[in-house]
């Protein structure tokens, strides 16, 4: 039998052990009002951070990002994640919330943007897409088409020059964009459909620009202001920002280009 | 990105998760190992089932339980005006059940550890079922209780496949270190993503070592009886 001190002592050290825990855990997980949380396509990562980085040097607010594959998020939007604005790599997501008849108050085109392939440096030559067929190409990466525009984009693409039967039994699908390219960057896939935004960014990487440009639907980048947010007067502020001048020179700067007939 | 404040809401969400399972632990225990109510074998099942499922099974399904259109996120949204879904509680109730089978597994085994005969003794000597609890029962068992609760713990903290579908990946409010991971290997952030998986480990290694210190006085107990 252990004695009374024994059993002090034990829960005592457990104690101390979850006390420490909770000391360097307070305060963490405020929502305040000078907040405001954006749902954006992982592709855009850089680029917003940048601009995020902007705007905060002038205002008090804070925003948040979490950045995912674009279907993804809308449908965390649609069963209630408190979203003030979206920005989606495709417009199939924001239809998506429109069927769903999630509140918007504002949508416009922000941008646009191109598919090319990425390689390692010394990985297969590639003169046109027809080459991914060859035996020089193993695995081929894209976003699954279902869960990011940027697969549902490729696979358009390969549809339309027939070479998606074909290419079926290479394919090997990311959550998203990101992690299709880092397929690539870890040597688990010889070439990955990317954007040229996401293309730009990666050091170490050889870009092939073989994507024809009309074998896939134009690609558009709308941003959404949504009615279900926490905090729409910051939000506001913030979606005109996004569509100002300023921003979009920062967006332009990181490869992604103005939709024609957008804003 | 700050490495402290994902640390931070971690340690919380694993904290409020591990608190909520203490109490339906150490009760469902009892009523399986010592009471031995009718059905006791299903219950057993049933609790342990988080165990077994994937946990996106159990994101989804409390997606649809406390989601804006499922049964209880209405009440809740009438009773508080809030959501819980994709918020840091949302992430705290997906990781309490998800690590609720090895906490209370590990406190069953320690309750079958204690001699039923003292059980006897003190219910003969005239003290009711509750007072044989607190006074014989939990206090022969503790060691074992304080495992389990470790290991239930340590487990939350690495929570994550039933958190990104109920809480979502949003930093500040509902990332931990498992989502934040996640985050930085899509983003091919090497550098920020081996930070945390060192983290990681580290939190994981020190509740362990806990763990295992815990158990290994709690056999020799048992021996030296």
């Amino acid at each position: 039998m252990m004695s009374i001190l024994q059993v002090r002592h034990t829960v005592g050290t457990v104690l101390l052990f979850l006390g420490l825990l909770a000391g360097t855990s307070c305060g963490s997980a405020n929502s305040g009002n000078s907040e405001i949380l954006i749902f954006a396509a992982t592709s855009l990562t850089n680029a917003l951070d940048e601009a995020i980085a902007a705007y905060e040097a002038r205002n008090t607010v804070q925003v948040l990002v979490s950045y995912g594959g674009s279907q993804t998020l809308a449908q965390q939007i649609a069963t209630g994640a408190p979203a003030d604005i979206f920005i989606s790599a495709g417009r199939f997501p924001v239809d998506f919330l429109e069927e769903r008849e999630v509140g918007m108050l504002n949508k416009t085109d922000l941008l646009s943007n191109r598919l090319v392939l990425v390689t390692e440096k010394n990985g297969p030559n590639l003169n046109d897409l027809l080459d991914l067929t060859s035996d020089k190409v193993g695995r081929v990466a894209m976003a699954a088409p279902d869960l990011a525009p940027a697969g549902g984009y490729a696979k358009e693409s390969l549809v339309n020059l027939g070479l998606w039967d074909e290419l079926q039994s290479k394919m090997a699908f990311g959550a998203d964009v990101r992690a299709t390219m880092a397929y690539v960057e870890s040597g688990n896939a010889d070439v990955a459909f990317v954007y040229q935004t996401d293309a730009a960014i990666a050091g170490g990487l050889e870009v092939i620009d073989v994507v024809p440009i009309d074998s896939y639907s134009k690609i558009a980048y709308p941003a959404v202001l949504l009615s279900g947010g926490d905090n729409p007067a910051a939000a506001t502020e913030f979606f005109d920002f996004l569509n100002g001048e300023e921003a979009l020179r920062i967006l332009v700067n990181h490869g992604f280009s103005i939709l024609e007939g957008g804003k | 990105m700050e490495i402290l404040p994902v640390i931070g809401l971690t340690l919380q969400i694993a904290l409020v998760a591990t608190i909520i399972d203490v109490p339906f632990a150490v009760g469902l225990s009892w009523l399986i190992i010592k009471k031995r109510v009718p059905g006791s074998f299903v219950l057993d099942i049933f609790m342990s089932l988080p165990l077994a499922v994937p946990p996106v099974v159990v994101g989804y399904l409390l997606l649809m339980l406390l989601g804006r259109n499922g049964p209880l996120g209405g009440i809740i949204q009438n009773v508080f005006g809030a959501d819980v879904t994709f918020t840091w509680v949302a992430a705290a109730i997906a990781a309490a059940i998800v690590s609720f089978p090895l906490m209370a597994r590990t406190i069953m085994v320690s309750m079958r550890g204690v001699d039923p005969v003292l059980e006897r003794s003190a219910r003969s000597l005239g003290a009711g079922p509750w007072r044989v609890l607190f006074t014989i029962t939990v206090p022969l068992a503790y060691r074992g209780i304080l495992a389990g609760i470790l290991l239930g713990f340590v487990r939350a903290m690495s929570e994550f496949g039933a958190t990104i579908v109920v809480a979502g990946n949003i930093p500040g409010r509902t990332q931990t270190l498992p989502l934040a991971i996640f985050s930085r290997v899509q983003l091919g952030d090497d550098d920020m993503a081996l930070r945390l998986v060192a983290v990681s480990v580290g939190l994981a290694a020190l509740t362990l070592a806990l763990h295992n210190w815990l158990l290994e006085r709690s056999q020799g107990n048992t021996e030296a009886r």
